[in-house]
């Protein structure tokens, strides 16, 4: 047998083996494993926020912009940077003044779960009285998670 | 003896296999740097050795945050990520800040070829302190639903390692504010300390608002300060 046809039967081999595990295992699972009770007292899993509380939050976008090739358009944005600022801006003052006067919950997301930027906006936006500290929270695995789950990317503009 | 040496024999079985054996020594995991008041760009270095006698690999090393950048050097300038025993390298956390001003935690997370489990061995954090060099000495000003229509005060102070005074230039409220709030501002020392009085109009209503004091500082992070006025909702 030829070099090229022995190369052949492999590549032939491998493609069969990689189907039988995709019709065995399914699709590729991007989604970022997380169990809610292995996680810190304000930190969330993308799964409670969507299943358990329905997505109804305001989400708040903590990532830097060269980081934001594609959004949520509901997001409010404060970057780590420059949140002292933004957060005096009237939407997002608004909306999180609005949202704590409604009780809903707020989770701040950035681009993974070891950039440390949400952590840090949460706690700013807790330094201006703009919502109730068991109301404010932060997103397992960040942007990656979202990406990964993709329920919300139907309503992501670019 | 013999059950030292056999208490010995049981942690390294334990830490070779747990990897721990094998990890470059790093003299500081934790770097804490004060910059100068208009930084925009810190350069922190940990230094480290393989103090093994394994060859330990980097496999990856990555800052997962966009507004810093890791580096790795070695002093014989070699292009590689192999580092053999007694064989010393730096890393560089590069970081770059926009307005902020205050204290901030940034990692570099590092796996070598040696590691175990899905969380890198090696976490080296930046401690970054950008002097605030004018602060209010409160973030909000808090009334409740119902209060009497009393002024609250606070101060702007700038902070004594400003060697120049940075002066309010103007100040302003914010969208809305002025139908909720009045203030007054008054200069206790030009450039170095102000008192502003802020009054609600109506307590009647949950309301929020804003007023911006702007300064003629050089430095970009230092030409804006603010305070928060908030009527609060009546806690649920």
């Amino acid at each position: 047998m030829s070099w090229v046809k022995q190369s052949l039967a492999f590549a032939v081999i491998a493609v069969l083996c990689a189907l039988g595990t995709y019709l065995v295992q399914g699709e590729y699972d991007r989604s970022v494993r997380c169990v809610q009770g292995e996680m810190d007292e304000y930190e969330v899993c993308l799964g409670t926020v969507m299943d358990e509380w329905g997505g109804d939050v305001v989400w708040v976008d903590a990532r830097a912009d060269v980081e934001k090739e594609v959004k949520l358009t509901s997001a409010l944005e404060i970057s780590e940077a420059n949140a002292e600022e933004e957060l005096g801006s009237d939407v997002v003052m608004m909306t999180l003044f609005k949202a704590k006067g409604d009780g809903t919950r707020v989770v701040v997301f950035c681009q993974t779960d070891a950039c440390g930027s949400s952590k840090y906006v949460r706690e700013k936006i807790l330094s201006k009285g703009l919502q109730r500290e068991d109301k404010v929270f932060y997103l397992y695995g960040g942007w990656k998670a979202i990406e990964g789950d993709g329920r919300l990317l139907g309503e992501s503009g670019d | 003896m013999f059950r030292k040496l056999l208490e010995f024999l049981m942690i390294y079985s334990l830490c070779s296999t747990l990897g721990l054996g094998a990890e470059l020594t790093f003299e500081k995991k934790v770097k804490e740097v004060t910059t100068r008041p208009d930084v925009e760009v810190v350069n922190i270095e940990f230094e480290f050795e393989n103090t093994t006698d394994e060859v330990i690999k980097i496999v990856n090393y990555d800052a997962p945050c966009s507004c810093m950048e890791a580096m790795l050097k070695r002093p014989e300038k070699k292009n590689s990520l192999e580092f053999a025993p007694g064989e010393k390298g730096t890393v560089v956390g590069i970081l770059e800040f926009g307005t902020f001003s205050g204290t901030i935690d940034k990692v570099i997370k590092i796996r070598t070829d040696k590691d175990v489990g899905d969380e890198p061995s090696i976490v080296l954090t930046c401690r970054v302190t950008i002097p605030k060099l004018i602060a209010t000495n409160q973030e909000t000003l808090v009334w409740q639903v119902g209060d009497k229509l009393e002024a609250k005060e606070f101060s702007i102070k700038v902070d004594d390692a400003s060697v120049t005074p940075i002066k309010i230039v103007s100040h302003r409220y914010g969208f809305g504010t002025d139908e909720m709030f009045d203030y007054k501002m008054e200069t206790v020392n030009a450039g170095r300390e102000y008192k502003v009085s802020v009054t609600p109009k109506k307590t009647d209503a949950p309301s929020m608002g804003v007023v911006r004091f702007y300064t003629d500082s050089s430095i970009p992070r230092y030409r804006m300060v603010q305070i928060f006025l908030m009527v609060d909702h009546p806690k649920k």
